[in-house]
């Protein structure tokens, strides 16, 4: 309770981290915040190309391309959530060995930054959508569409749990930030991004339920367009994972966060 | 008055050479061991007992709000894992801590700037790590970029800036918000002159204001003219807590028996890696005495001070010495070389050198302010470097009348006295006034050239100006001359052959007479002060100098040299048994003489 009271008197340090970060990364390049519209475009274009165009595989009868795009939006905020946070105390080192300020403020600031990017890219989906509606698609948006708040914040809690506990490790040991990236990308191959979970076999299916990002996509899709793949027991359980890995990252971190400036 | 900081037994351990280099598969073997012991692999090795540090052992101590508080300590006396416990970087192993307020530290500074923002958005972010909000921050913003003095660059990316522009916003930003608690470790050895003094300036402001703070620092000039109160910290405890004065005078003290203990006899001097046992000689102590040449650890700032270096050989040097060299450097508490005493500015050779001895410095004036100092030694043979020393011996210095005046100087001010005059130049209002010096030759015309020997008048001419109110009772005029090192060479007293110069003329001049300059040649230049009744009236430096070349003032057609002899005495210089009846009739004074100093 200490501990979110402080982070909320540091709430302007929060601000701006996030837009020191924003900055940071759009500096001397030509084309700045534009690049967050074209990434997900090209993924798009991409996997629509391999995995339809070749591949061929199904989507739910929903247009490829948002089917494609709508899984892209969702693992692109998990993942940037995950991997930024993952590196907390090593990217900040310098700052972190000689002062004192809630650590947690790292977390949360690069989580907020994700989102706002994530946002830009939603509209984004949302600008193909409507015109996919337009040209008559069979997209089948219902009341449903209220849950997508909550698939969010679910989402960014995941990010940051994960997160903070990879963190916490690899103070200790350095040899995880060599897994991190590609365990996400395997962890995406895993995670429905780019096929439906109807067409996972049964004897996969345990696998889908445990994973907690799975359910998020498939209900984020059937929300916006009628199509997925998803029982609320299922997303229950990703509930719930989701918040026993928040715990422990929280957990982990807070002990990090204590021997850190020893132990580098 | 309510407590800022309170430390109850604080404690910090660290484990020495160990950190970080485990890998996962060790981690995963100590819980093995842990959890499952039978399962213990029997051929693995004995654990080796981690060796451990206490960087800080049973720290217990108040500080006040509105007090500050300066830490003193050697290297390695625990001042900054304190301060990095204080700083809430790190936890204390054991003990409790409480610290009532926020905390701004300036640790290192500028380490929380992002290179690709402005400066502006530093300061904001800056201040934002240090706990303000952004309100409080535009509040204050104009007043920090007054202090950094960077208007001009202020929306310029930081990464653009030079290290010290980054220094100058960093400390501006700590120094401007006001932490409650202020945390500063030797910030100041950055910056130039100016900003430093600026900032001890800002934080004496601060300290005076009710700030609450903690200063470390190696200096004790510094320690104490910002803090009450000082705590010193020994090896990870503390050895004393008090009064400032107290306490930073048993500091000096200690690091007086520590010189003790690293007397000449059994202090070997910390060689420099490599350098010692291969050469022919080695630097073996150094010690300081006074004028007396008895062994002290402590001066006064002009006092006469001595340094000698003992020295022995390893092995025979081999090749014939022809020239020794001796460097002697005199470092501040931060290390950096104050004055630099090289042996063969004044001993050319330093042969012949022996295989064991003594060699001196002595420095008749010590120019060092108040503080403590150290040294750093070298020693070449044949221009090859023998040994390189830094002895662990300290000498201190206390506040002296380098002067004679009565007045120290500031060593905040100035790091070295170095002698020197100050006049008012053409604004003198004396009651009578000297106008000119000037130098005539035989014939009564003025000349500035002479030749040793040569007659010389020195007409000082003077006038009246608003008189003296009491009657004149006695005039005496001194006539100096100086040579262009600053050394007076002849002073000429007229009360010695002129004892009173009553009645004194309104407008005059005096003359000095001398039938035979004895100056060796050279530049001289003249000092003249004119005292009535006792008291100086006025005192003149003009800007005229008299030139002397060789001459043979001794009729032997050889020049004394100005090294060895700066002032021509007449004298004879003969056997007993055979005295010679005469010397050689003088020549003509216009003949040239070489300067032939071979028989000098």
């Amino acid at each position: 309770m200490r501990g979110l009271r402080e982070i909320w008197q540091y709430r302007d340090l929060i601000a701006l981290s996030v837009r020191r970060d924003f900055i940071a990364v759009n500096s001397q390049t030509v084309m700045g915040p534009l690049w967050y519209f074209i990434q997900p475009l090209i993924t798009t274009v991409a996997f629509t190309m391999v995995f339809q165009g070749i591949a061929n595989l199904p989507t739910d009868k929903i247009p490829p391309f948002l089917f494609y795009m709508s899984g892209i939006v969702v693992w692109y905020f998990f993942s940037g959530c995950l991997s930024k946070i993952s590196l907390t105390f090593t990217s900040n080192s310098s700052l972190i060995t000689k002062i004192y300020f809630p650590r947690l403020t790292i977390p949360i600031a690069n989580t907020i930054l994700n989102l706002w990017l994530s946002l830009i890219q939603f509209i984004i989906f949302l600008g193909f959508y409507a015109y996919f509606y337009w040209k008559g698609a069979p997209l089948h948006p219902s009341y449903r569409v209220i849950i997508i708040p909550a698939l969010i914040i679910q989402t960014a809690l995941l990010g940051m749990g994960v997160g903070c506990l990879i963190a916490a490790l690899t103070t200790r040991f350095r040899d995880l930030q060599m897994v991190v990236s590609p365990a996400i990308q395997l962890w995406m191959y895993g995670s429905c991004i780019f096929f439906p979970r109807s067409m996972v076999p049964q004897h996969y299916q345990w696998l889908m339920n445990i994973n907690p990002i799975v359910p998020i996509v498939e209900s984020f899709r059937f929300a916006l367009m009628g199509q997925g793949d998803v029982e609320i027991w299922q997303w229950l359980v990703s509930l719930a994972i989701t918040l026993v890995l928040l715990v422990i990252g929280l957990w982990a971190f807070k002990r990090a966060e204590e021997n850190f400036a020893d132990t580098i | 008055m309510s407590i800022a900081i309170s430390l109850h037994n604080i404690s910090k351990r660290y484990r020495l050479g160990t950190v970080n280099q485990r890998m996962f598969l060790d981690d995963l073997r100590d819980w093995r061991d842990r959890t499952f012991p039978r399962l213990k692999a029997k051929t693995a090795p004995a654990p080796v007992s981690t060796p451990e540090f206490w960087a800080l052992k049973d720290i217990s101590f108040d500080i006040k709000k509105g007090e500050t508080v300066g830490l003193i300590g050697t290297n390695g006396a625990g001042k900054s894992t304190l301060l990095k416990l204080l700083a809430r970087v790190t936890t204390p192993t054991t003990g409790e801590m409480v610290i009532d307020g926020r905390v701004g530290t300036l640790l290192e500074v500028g380490s929380g700037f992002h290179p690709e923002l402005t400066g502006r958005d530093n300061v904001y972010l800056n201040g934002a790590v240090l706990g303000m909000s952004r309100v409080e921050i535009d509040s204050k913003f104009d007043e920090i970029l007054d202090f950094a003095e960077l208007h001009q660059f202020i929306d310029t990316p930081v990464k653009r800036y030079s290290s010290g522009m980054r220094v100058r916003l960093a400390f501006s930003v700590a120094a401007i918000i006001e932490p409650e608690i202020m945390i500063l470790d030797e910030v100041l050895a950055v910056g130039d002159l100016g900003f430093r003094e600026k900032c001890l300036h800002r934080i004496e402001v601060l300290a005076s204001g009710g700030q609450t703070g903690l200063f470390v620092s190696h200096s004790i000039g510094h320690v104490s003219r910002l803090c009450s109160r000082v705590i010193w910290l020994e090896k990870g405890r503390i050895r004393m807590d008090g009064d400032t004065d107290a306490v930073c005078e048993e500091y000096r003290k200690a690091q007086i028996i520590k010189l003790a203990v690293h007397a000449p006899s059994h202090a070997p001097a910390l060689h420099l890696a490599g350098e010692s046992s291969n050469s022919a000689y080695r630097i073996l102590s150094i010690e300081t005495r006074d004028g007396l040449g008895r062994p002290s650890g402590s001066f006064r700032t002009g006092e006469p001070c001595r340094i000698a270096v003992k020295y022995g050989s390893n092995f025979p040097f081999g090749q014939p010495i022809d020239k020794v060299t001796l460097r002697l450097s005199i470092l501040n508490e931060q290390g950096n070389r104050l004055i630099g005493l090289d042996s063969s500015l004044v001993k050319p050779k330093l042969t012949p050198f022996p295989d064991a001895g003594t060699v001196s410095f002595v420095i008749p004036k010590l120019p060092l302010m108040e503080g403590t100092y150290s040294f750093s030694l070298a020693l070449s043979v044949n221009g090859e470097l023998m040994d390189k020393v830094i002895p662990e011996t300290f000498f201190l210095v206390k506040e002296g009348d380098f002067y004679g005046t009565g007045r120290a100087a500031s060593p905040s001010f100035t790091p070295l006295c170095v002698d020197f005059s100050c006049f008012l130049e053409g604004e003198r209002n004396p009651a009578y006034k000297i106008l000119n010096v000037e130098t005539r030759n035989s014939r009564g015309q003025a000349a500035a050239s002479f030749r040793t020997a040569d007659p010389c008048l020195i007409a000082v001419s003077y006038a009246k100006n608003h008189g003296l109110e009491e009657p004149i009772r006695k005039v005496t005029m001194r006539l100096s001359l100086v040579n262009d090192t600053g050394a007076r060479v002849v002073g000429m007293d007229s009360s010695l052959v002129k004892p009173l110069f009553v009645p004194f003329p309104d407008e005059d001049t005096i003359c000095f007479e001398l039938p035979k300059l004895p100056l060796a040649a050279g530049m001289y230049s003249f000092v003249v002060s004119l005292f009535m009744n006792a008291e100086v009236i006025d005192e003149y430096v003009p800007d005229s100098v008299l030139i002397v070349e060789n001459g043979d003032f001794y009729g032997t057609r050889r020049a004394a040299l100005p090294g060895f002899a700066p002032v021509c005495v007449e004298f004879d210089c003969y056997l007993e048994g055979r005295k010679e009846q005469h010397p050689p009739p003088p020549r003509a004074l216009s003949e040239p003489v070489t300067g032939d100093t071979t028989h000098a």
